[in-house]
């Protein structure tokens, strides 16, 4: 069923780069999912993908793999790979409320905003803050912020409705310090404005995931490191690295995905440092 | 039966044919994108290879029609395509987009009728599409007085 939402706002720039206005197509830097020929290409060429009771990793197998990989990364760097439509509702807080209503949605980034209101228990709109006050250019590490400062300043025609039950709500905000739930959030959540693509980066860190697996599962079949043969007082005997080969380049992989989570995670999240000044 | 169905692509005529992981497309141009229904339940061979489905066989199952579906999280951005059955192969079937239907790579959904059944299925990310007119970001989405979704 469908759903329509009486307004869509949103910052107007590019997920990615954040804030890009324009870009000048020089680069790229978006681009679709991840397929299994560009995960072979980029992170696994010259790798025999194949175990040693003969059976290998077909194309279908590695889709899967990408799949699985695609989901570990939602989970890992907590955004939505596509856009998605959520709502939740937020604890009201007195020092985020006398910081122009400092709201941090649970899912991120936000792409667009459809409806910030109280919303009682038995989900009757109480009281529906104007689109025109949602400042959204936080929007890309989940910060919702309400700034009743306008243009036309003076001028505070407010197109949400205060009915009588919203006299209640909107007067507990001045004798309690911590509602629950008190805030109702709609809005789209997703890692790019252009579905069905994700940042350069983003594949990146979803193809390490998938090569990593990928990888240690072969490396855990490997039992032999060196091989000797002795026919008639001939011997011939070689010795290689076994699993190992496996085993550096799955650690040169760890290395660049935790790399790409610690960038990705400042990009699309908040950083606090904490400190004893 | 649990249906499902494998891109094809080089396709010439049912003699003719590569199947892939994925159709690959760019955007705002023609495509034609053909498949083959296999019923997962129900392999031969031993690698346990999915046969071929062929719809409308049977009395029962007339007429068979697909539809089938190109998601996305705006309902006025999903593509919903009716699809032709092959006449010299019913197993497979073909979509054409035209140039201004500008599907989102990521999963398809197929609803295919038989009669008076319909059995729905999707397949992962079976469909990637190149934008060639991208200027290297994901661009800025606008605001609008009203959002379906």
């Amino acid at each position: 069923m469908a759903d329509i939402f009486k307004y869509t706002k949103s910052y107007g720039t590019a997920m990615y780069p954040v804030h890009a206005l324009k870009t000048s197509g020089l680069l790229q830097r978006v681009e679709p999912f991840l397929t299994p020929e560009q995960l072979v290409s980029r992170f696994l060429k010259g790798i025999p993908l194949s175990f040693r009771n003969g059976d290998k990793f077909t194309p279908a197998d590695l889709k899967d793999r990408i799949y699985l990989a695609q989901n570990a990364a939602e989970l890992e760097l907590h955004v939505n790979l596509t856009r998605e439509l959520i709502q939740e509702k937020l604890p009201f807080k007195q020092e985020d409320y006398k910081a122009y209503i400092h709201l941090v949605a649970e899912q991120g980034p936000i792409c667009t905003i459809h409806q910030l209101a109280i919303v009682s228990a038995d989900k009757n709109t109480i009281f529906e803050i104007p689109p025109e006050w949602i400042e959204t250019t936080n929007f890309t590490k989940r910060l919702i912020n309400v700034i009743p400062l306008l243009a036309a300043y003076g001028v505070n025609s407010v197109q949400g409705a205060v009915g009588n039950a919203g006299i209640a709500f909107l007067t507990v905000i001045d004798g309690l310090n911590w509602v629950p739930a008190y805030w109702q959030i709609k809005y789209t959540s997703g890692i790019s404005n252009e579905e069905g693509t994700v940042p350069a980066v983003v594949n990146e860190y979803v193809g390490c995931i998938a090569a990593i697996d990928i990888l240690s599962e072969i490396a855990a079949t490997w039992i032999y490191n060196s091989q000797s043969q002795t026919q008639d007082g001939i011997s011939q005997s070689s010795s290689g690295p076994g699993p190992r080969i496996y085993l550096l380049r799955i650690e040169d992989l760890e290395k660049k995905k935790a790399v790409l989570e610690r960038k990705l995670k400042a990009i699309f999240a908040q950083k606090f440092h904490i400190g004893n000044f | 039966m649990r249906l499902s169905a494998i891109p094809l692509i080089n396709y010439q005529n049912v003699n003719s044919f590569c199947t892939a992981n994925q159709w690959q497309i760019r955007a705002l141009e023609i495509n034609t994108l053909y498949f083959q229904l296999i019923d997962l339940d129900n392999s031969c061979g031993m690698n346990s290879c999915p046969m071929r489905y062929i719809a409308g066989v049977g009395s029962s199952n007339q007429p068979a029609s697909m539809i089938v579906t190109f998601p996305s999280i705006d309902c006025t951005q999903t593509i919903r395509a009716t699809a032709t059955q092959d006449p010299n192969d019913g197993s497979i079937w073909s979509v054409t987009l035209s140039s201004v239907q500008r599907p989102y790579g990521g999963s398809v959904q197929f609803a295919l009728t038989q009669g008076n059944n319909t059995n729905y299925f999707s397949v992962l990310n079976m469909l990637c599409v190149e934008n060639p007119r991208n200027c290297g970001s994901d661009g800025g989405l606008q605001d609008s007085g009203t959002f379906v979704y």
